[in-house]
């Protein structure tokens, strides 16, 4: 029997830097196995990340399933993070996964998908558009809406550059106040939403971020006439054991990390409502 | 034969003699009251009721404050090795809890087995078997009839035992403790129907300190989420907890890292309680049970409704414990009385 | 023989008064619970005032309103309040009023003079909620049933010499004599070596489960953000990362020998001058440890070698930030 506690110990085959150093740093860890990812997963699932003798964090896999390795955007925290964001290529890091639920991207082929992310949620949803990507031709389309405080603050920027270029994907970029040099939207990445106003003939809305931003762009999405079923988010709760037992991240009768986060509107509608964003 | 009758000296004996068991009983009633072994000086207990239940209830002999998850080791230049831990256990049997702390078990075993099984409590269940007895006198808080149980209730028994003078009716239940039951089978009379009906009914009586029936109350529990209510119930909660550590069903846990030096250390689990402020409160400070109504609502509906719609039966096995000791005199059942718009 | 029925009523007159006349916005006493004798706290604002007819004052009020004081600080603040404390929770808002944590302005004190309190579980249950309450010299009676002071074992009770706190209300006459009586579950402690000492000590580290009721229910401990509690740390949004990483953790949450010791005997260090032997942790200890065998270790040495008479003066300086010329160096301190 496996322990669920015990965790495999993998690699550090990157560490990039997203946003600058600072209180509000950003950077992606790549993780390997023997070349391989150490386990396989599915998009919108997590993994419980190690950093010993301070704790675990579970952290979004922001990548869509490769078989070639793990990729987590860590946004600094506090203790686990910190020595997180300090591993360098070649050090060894301990990993439990995946965990949770994901969001069911096969069901949404031949759809237009739209993601929205604010901040750092902008990083389980690189699961979902990445996979859009890898199978472009087998979905209608791909709208992503993303924003940050700052353009110091936009994580994956070289690759939405190279996502616009491709034109595979309509990219909104959006900072919430205004920067000489800056073309894009000024504002919530919800205002940018309403402004652009995509349909919601044929399409599914994901979206993550903070609860303030998940929340009101609930809002703009039922404004915009999207059905509590085409539209899905992550409900994040505090974890410990990923697995279901410690009772702290449920909301109702669900626990988040095994039948979460991911949700759509219309489940969360009928769960508790603790789990309404920004409750 | 799954009914036998034997004496209670029998009884004592054949545990005695199953040598590389343990077999706790509960001994001292109130907060000095604990869980020991049965030995020289210890007898096997011939009744129990509210008035011989320790404050601490049993689940921490499957499920201890403190378990070992694995042990870490770090290299100086970023090598880890770990080693998880073994959670076993010797042997044990509990003997002689009433329903209540008997039926913890059933609670206990379908929150943390289904799905995903929780290693540490998995490897100790697997060794561990309840000879319940059936409660021969309540307490002031009691409400075990409430919650679907009663004092003969056999629910999360391996065997029964209901006491008849110097006498034991002994009912097998599970395969669970056949080494045990073998023994005591042996050269014993069996038990027909009609007796173990005669001597079972000493146990039926009346268990009405609140008179309310839990599942009726469910859908009223479900409704009352936003009731303003739960300020009033909590209002002069300190959240201590000790509502929840007391409690024989409650399993929240936390795991924290300790290190003995900078390269290595252990990863333990201990109780943690949905009490505290901090329980759900994320490194970002979003703390989505910032509020204590918040939190005392929590302990309600997962004992009262959750459980109950995920598992079937309810979590509260109405011991009693966390009216009796909560330092402020909450009261669980009259908050679900109350939302349930009884009496 | 005091009459707890008739103090009750002169309370709840009073009480009334002072709601009604606007000289409060609000009463923090104990009220009647569904589970007489046993009560609960609660603050009675304005638009509730016919809850004043629950208020209750008796032997069996065995909390303290100052903790309530302390919980529910952001609700009550800038509000006029009346609190009913008995002589130990009086000694305990002295301490508070010493750190600045509560204002004496705008609070009005009305000191329920207190015999000592009485376990409402060692009386047969129900009663009916107009049996008589009474009390003497030798104990408490509640209907036809009796039971001595002693009895309910409450060691800060039975060593309790406080009897002249000076509030702007009183209630109640003094019915037993308290004075400065010998702390004999200290002594024997102190009598014992070194070695016994330790296993005495170590059972009760052991036994610890760290539910932290003890400092939950301390009227004085107040802090926002436990020093020794890793669990408990006081951040915003705005925290910087850095200063979640660098918190120290003095005492893991793990709950184990080493860490329960940490946790129970920094906690008393912390009580040094604040704690006024009102007992709550003790009796609300779920698994029976008997706390005032390391409280008073504090308490006795703050009383004997400093001369410090712990909540006696609201604007004394605290114990442990003060110092005085005749104070003990390290030579003299270890008797």
């Amino acid at each position: 029997m496996t322990d669920e506690y015990v965790p495999v110990i993998a690699e550090i085959t990157d560490n990039r830097m997203e946003t600058p150093p600072g209180d509000r740093s950003i950077r992606t860890l790549r993780v390997q196995k023997d070349g391989h990812a150490p386990f396989a997963h599915k998009s919108g699932q997590c993994a419980m990340l190690s950093s010993f003798g301070k704790g675990e964090s579970m952290i979004s896999i922001a990548c869509p399933p490769n078989g070639e390795y793990l990729e987590f955007s860590i946004l600094l925290q506090g203790a686990v993070t910190t020595s997180l964001q300090y591993l360098e290529k070649g050090e060894k890091i301990a990993l439990r996964g995946p965990h949770g639920n994901n969001f069911p991207v096969d069901e949404w082929k031949g759809k237009r998908i739209l993601v929205t992310g604010g901040g750092i949620g902008i990083a389980p949803l690189r699961s979902v558009y990445g996979y859009v990507l890898q199978h472009r031709e087998q979905f209608a389309g791909l709208d992503i809406f993303y924003g940050a405080r700052s353009s110091a603050d936009l994580v994956y920027k070289r690759e939405f550059d190279e996502i616009m270029k491709s034109g595979k994907a309509s990219v909104h970029l959006s900072i919430d106040r205004a920067e000489p040099g800056w073309n894009h939207f000024v504002g919530f990445v919800a205002a940018n939403l309403s402004r652009v106003a995509p349909s919601p003939q044929n399409a599914i809305a994901v979206t993550c971020g903070p609860p303030i931003h998940i929340k009101v762009t609930l809002e703009k999405l039922k404004a915009l006439g999207f059905a509590d079923e085409q539209i899905y988010t992550t409900l994040e709760r505090k974890m410990k054991c990923g697995f279901g037992k410690c009772g702290r991240c449920n909301i109702g009768n669900i626990y988040t990390c095994t039948k979460g986060p991911v949700f759509s509107y219309a489940q969360i509608k009928k769960m508790m409502p603790e789990g309404m964003p920004d409750r | 034969m799954s009914v036998i009758r034997i004496t209670a000296d029998t009884m004592e004996q054949a545990l005695r003699e199953m040598g590389d068991v343990r077999v706790l009983v509960p001994s001292g009633a109130g907060r000095k009251g604990t869980y020991v072994e049965l030995g020289p000086d210890k007898k096997l207990p011939r009744e129990c009721g509210d008035h011989t239940k320790p404050s601490s209830p049993p689940k921490g002999i499957v499920f201890p404050n403190n378990e070992r998850l694995l042990s870490y080791s770090l290299g100086v230049k970023g090598e880890i090795s770990v080693k998880g831990a073994d959670h076993s256990q010797k042997m044990t049997i509990l003997y002689g809890t009433p329903p209540c702390d008997t039926a913890s078990f059933r609670a206990l075993d379908a929150a943390l087995l289904k799905d995903i099984p929780e290693p540490g409590y998995a490897r100790k269940r697997d060794n561990f078997g309840v000879v319940g007895m059936a409660c021969g006198r309540q307490g002031r808080w009691c409400l075990c009839t409430s919650v679907g149980l009663s004092p003969r209730s056999t629910e999360g028994a391996d065997i029964m035992v209901f006491p008849d003078g110097g006498d034991i009716l002994v009912q097998r239940l599970t395969g669970k403790l056949d080494r045990l039951w073998k023994i005591l089978e042996a050269g014993a009379k069996t038990v027909s129907d009609h007796e173990l009906s005669s001597v079972a009914h000493k146990y039926d009586f009346k268990v009405e300190n609140f008179a309310f029936t839990a599942e009726k109350l469910a859908g009223a529990l479900e409704k009352g989420f936003e009731s303003p209510y739960w300020k009033e119930f909590s209002e002069r909660c300190v959240s201590c907890g000790i509502c929840t550590f007391l409690c024989p069903t409650c399993h929240c846990f936390d795991i924290i890292d300790v290190p003995a030096d900078e390269l290595s250390g252990r990863r333990v689990r201990t109780w943690d309680t949905c009490q505290f402020p901090e329980f759900t409160g994320e490194t970002s400070a979003h703390n989505p049970r910032k509020e204590k109504s918040t939190r005392q609502r929590q302990r309600v509906l997962h004992k009262f409704l959750y459980h109950y719609q995920n598992h079937g039966h309810m979590m509260c096995t109405g011991c009693g414990r966390c009216i009796r000791y909560c330092p402020v005199d909450i009261n669980i059942a009259e908050g679900v009385m109350k939302l349930g718009g009884v009496k | 023989m005091r009459d707890y029925r008739a103090e009750t009523s002169a309370l709840r007159q009073l009480c009334a008064g002072l709601l009604e006349k606007g000289t409060v916005d609000v009463v923090v006493a104990w009220t009647e619970g569904e589970d007489f004798p046993r009560v609960r706290e609660m603050a009675i604002w304005k638009d509730r005032a016919d809850l004043v007819q629950t208020i209750t004052w008796s032997p069996f009020c065995t909390t303290s309103t100052v903790t309530y004081l302390k919980k529910n600080k952001a609700a009550l603040a800038g509000k006029k309040i009346a609190v009913v404390v008995k002589d130990c929770d009086f000694q305990a808002l002295n301490v508070l009023l010493q750190e600045y944590f509560v204002k004496r302005e705008n609070m009005v004190i009305i000191g329920a003079r207190c015999d000592g309190l009485a376990e409402a579980d060692m009386f047969p249950r129900p009663q009916g909620p107009d049996t008589a309450m009474t009390s003497d010299a030798e104990g408490v009676h509640l209907g036809n049933e009796s039971r001595r002071w002693e009895d309910f074992g409450f060691t800060c009770c039975l060593t309790c010499s406080y009897d002249h706190m000076k509030p702007d209300h009183t209630v109640g006459e003094y019915g037993r004599k308290k004075s400065k009586t010998e702390w004999k579950h200290l002594s024997r402690i102190l009598a014992q070596g070194p070695e016994e000492r330790r296993e005495h000590y170590s059972a009760i580290f052991e036994a610890c489960i760290r539910c932290y009721a003890c400092r939950e229910v301390c009227p004085v401990c107040a802090c926002v953000e436990c020093a020794i509690d890793p669990g408990e740390r006081a951040i915003t949004p705005r925290t910087p990362p850095a200063d979640k990483a660098n918190a120290p953790s003095w005492a893991s949450r793990e709950r184990h020998i080493s860490e329960n010791a940490v946790y129970l005997t920094t906690r008393a260090m912390h009580m040094a001058g604040r704690c006024v032997r009102c007992g709550w942790c003790e009796r609300a200890c779920p698994v029976g440890l008997p706390l005032m065998d390391i409280l008073d270790l504090t308490n006795d040495a703050v009383g004997r070698i400093y001369g410090y008479e712990t909540g006696k003066d609201p604007s004394a300086a605290p114990f442990l930030v003060s110092y005085a010329e005749s104070d003990p160096d390290d030579k003299g301190a270890h008797q």
